[in-house]
Formats: structure tokens, C-alpha cells, sequence
């Protein structure tokens, strides 16, 4: 594929993704992440990455806080914010 | 400004392995804890379900489905991780150790996953299934994290569970330790673990303390 053609998938899987209801910022951050290990022959139909181990850095655990935020019910968007207090 | 409602607050007691209301001190009930932890569950099988459905129609592709699915079950073990260890702040590092080595074992299953779609080697339905068994792998992670953090009142009182019955249908597994009725706490295997439906299951515990000299009339009843 030219670098076109990549520009141009890439963008039709971000509004491939947004229609799956995903965030328009995360849809982005994805097919970014799924671009930046397409092989030379750009075989975008096919082709499945394997990565390797996870890592949990703060990063990823403040875009799970972000996504609890959006997802939880009102009451309840503060709950995994609670602080430590012995309650006696 | 005036119509704008003051989210509530929260405290979390290790000494109970329970939440609180910041405001008033009143424990939250844990019917609306589990309220939580089923609503990301649903809120995951549905995004899920719908992305798995334009992945296998051919409208995204695999290495965007393989992408997202890491995204969102990641997120999705340390939400529910945090619900069961008692909120963010309580994450430890064995809690993260856990999701980082349970995603870890997920992906190359998510990679066979979308290499079986592209080989037309799986059904919807079966690709469905398997996105439900992933997102049961990450409701382990509540349990998980909570088992170790529940604590007794006292040390003449003791700590019984047992399982129930979730709203999905059941393997022999879960249903044989449904039939176990109480048991000391840490006794059975979690929901998702140690079972046939593996991350298929929808299982629970309830919970309960009893005196320790009264123990011995609850194990085994469903009382």
C-alpha cells in the first residue's frame, strides 16, 4: 500500500470504530497503534500483530479512571476514589 | 450552577474490606457494589459484541480489532480489580502483577482469535463466545482482589460464602459448588476459575459471619 492508500484506511477504520460507539480520541490512539506495526506489504486484511507482555503504567491505569468516569452510574463515579479511613 | 447535585464521596475500610459513604459514615450496600462491577461487565459485553460484529463483517480490520480488545480488557481488569481491592488508592502491586500476567496470557488467545475470523474458521458465534469468555477473565479480577481483603469482625466470629447462581447458564462445575452451600471464606474457587465455563461464568458469592461456635451448623446448608 502507499502511504496514501494506509492514510486513507487508517482514517475509514477511525470512523469504522467511532460507529462502534468508541471515542473518537481512542479510535485514533488504536488504529495508530495497530498501523505503526503493519508489515511492508501493508496486507491490512490479514494481518494480526502479537505483542508481547502487558505493562501497567500510570498512564494506562489513568485512562481506566477515565473510562470508569465515563461508564459508571452518577452515584457512582467517585466510588473508586475512595480514600483509606478506618471506619471503627 | 445551583441545579448542579454534589457527587457522593467515598471511604474504604481495609479493617472490613468494605465501602463507605465519606458523608454520614453509612457502609454502601454491597448489592449496589455489585451493581458496579455487572454494569462494566454489560457495558463491556455490549461494546464488545458490537465491535467483534463489524470486525467479523469485514469493516475493521483485524489488527484494529486486536488493538481494541487490548485497550478495553485492560481497562476492564483494573477497573474491576479496583472495585475489588477498594478503590485505586488500594491497588497494590500484586493486584497489578495479576492483570498484567492474566492479560498477558489473553492476548495471544485474542490474536488466534482474529487469525480464526480471517480464516473463516469461526463462526459469529463463536467469536461472540469467545469475546464473552475474555471479558469473564477480567471480572476474575474482582474476586481476586477482594478474597484476600475480607476480614472477620472479630476473632470469635467467622467468615462463611458461598457461591450462587448467576444469570447464564451453568456448567456441572459452578452448579457442584453452588450445591456446597456455605464454606469457610477462601474455600471455593472464584467465579470463572476452576470450572468448565471458565471466564463463561457469571457466577457470585454471598456472604456472611457467624460465630465461630455456630459455624458448624451453617457449612455445607444453604441456609
Amino acid at each position: 500500500m502507499t502511504t496514501d492508500e494506509i492514510i486513507a484506511w487508517a482514517e475509514a477504520q477511525v470512523q469504522a470504530l467511532m460507529e462502534a460507539e468508541v471515542d473518537g480520541f481512542d479510535a485514533e490512539a488504536t488504529v495508530k497503534r495497530a498501523a505503526a506495526d503493519l508489515p511492508d506489504d501493508g496486507e491490512v486484511l490479514t494481518f494480526v500483530p502479537e505483542w508481547g507482555a502487558v505493562e501497567v503504567t500510570e498512564a494506562v491505569i489513568d485512562d481506566a479512571r477515565a473510562e470508569f468516569y465515563l461508564s459508571a452510574p452518577p452515584k457512582m463515579k467517585r466510588l473508586l476514589d475512595a480514600t483509606v479511613v478506618p471506619n471503627g | 450552577m445551583a441545579n448542579q447535585v454534589a457527587l457522593p464521596r467515598y471511604t474504604y475500610d481495609p479493617a472490613t474490606g468494605r465501602y463507605y459513604y465519606a458523608v454520614g459514615g453509612q457502609p454502601v450496600a454491597e448489592r449496589r457494589v455489585k451493581e458496579v462491577r455487572e454494569g462494566q461487565v454489560s457495558e463491556a459485553e455490549a461494546a464488545l459484541a458490537l465491535l467483534a460484529l463489524l470486525f467479523f463483517e469485514g469493516k475493521i480490520a483485524p489488527a484494529v480489532w486486536v488493538a481494541q480488545m487490548d485497550t478495553k480488557l485492560l481497562r476492564l481488569h483494573l477497573i474491576l480489580a479496583a472495585v475489588g481491592a477498594g478503590g485505586w488508592e488500594q491497588l497494590t502491586e500484586e493486584d497489578v502483577a495479576r492483570v498484567e500476567r492474566r492479560l498477558s496470557d489473553d492476548r495471544p488467545r485474542v490474536a488466534g482469535t482474529a487469525t480464526d475470523v480471517v480464516a473463516g474458521a469461526i463462526t459469529v458465534a463463536v467469536l461472540l463466545a469467545r469475546v464473552n469468555v475474555y471479558i469473564g477473565g477480567a471480572r476474575t479480577q474482582y474476586y481476586d482482589a477482594r478474597r484476600p481483603r475480607l476480614q472477620r469482625s472479630a476473632s470469635n466470629m467467622m467468615l462463611l460464602e458461598r457461591r450462587i447462581l448467576g444469570n447464564s447458564r451453568h456448567c456441572p462445575d459452578c452448579l457442584r459448588y453452588y450445591g456446597m452451600g456455605w464454606q469457610p471464606a477462601g474455600t471455593l474457587p472464584s467465579p470463572g476459575m476452576d470450572s468448565v465455563c471458565g471466564g463463561a461464568c457469571r457466577c457470585d458469592f454471598m456472604y456472611v459471619e457467624v460465630p465461630a461456635v455456630e459455624a458448624h451448623s451453617w457449612i455445607g446448608t444453604r441456609r
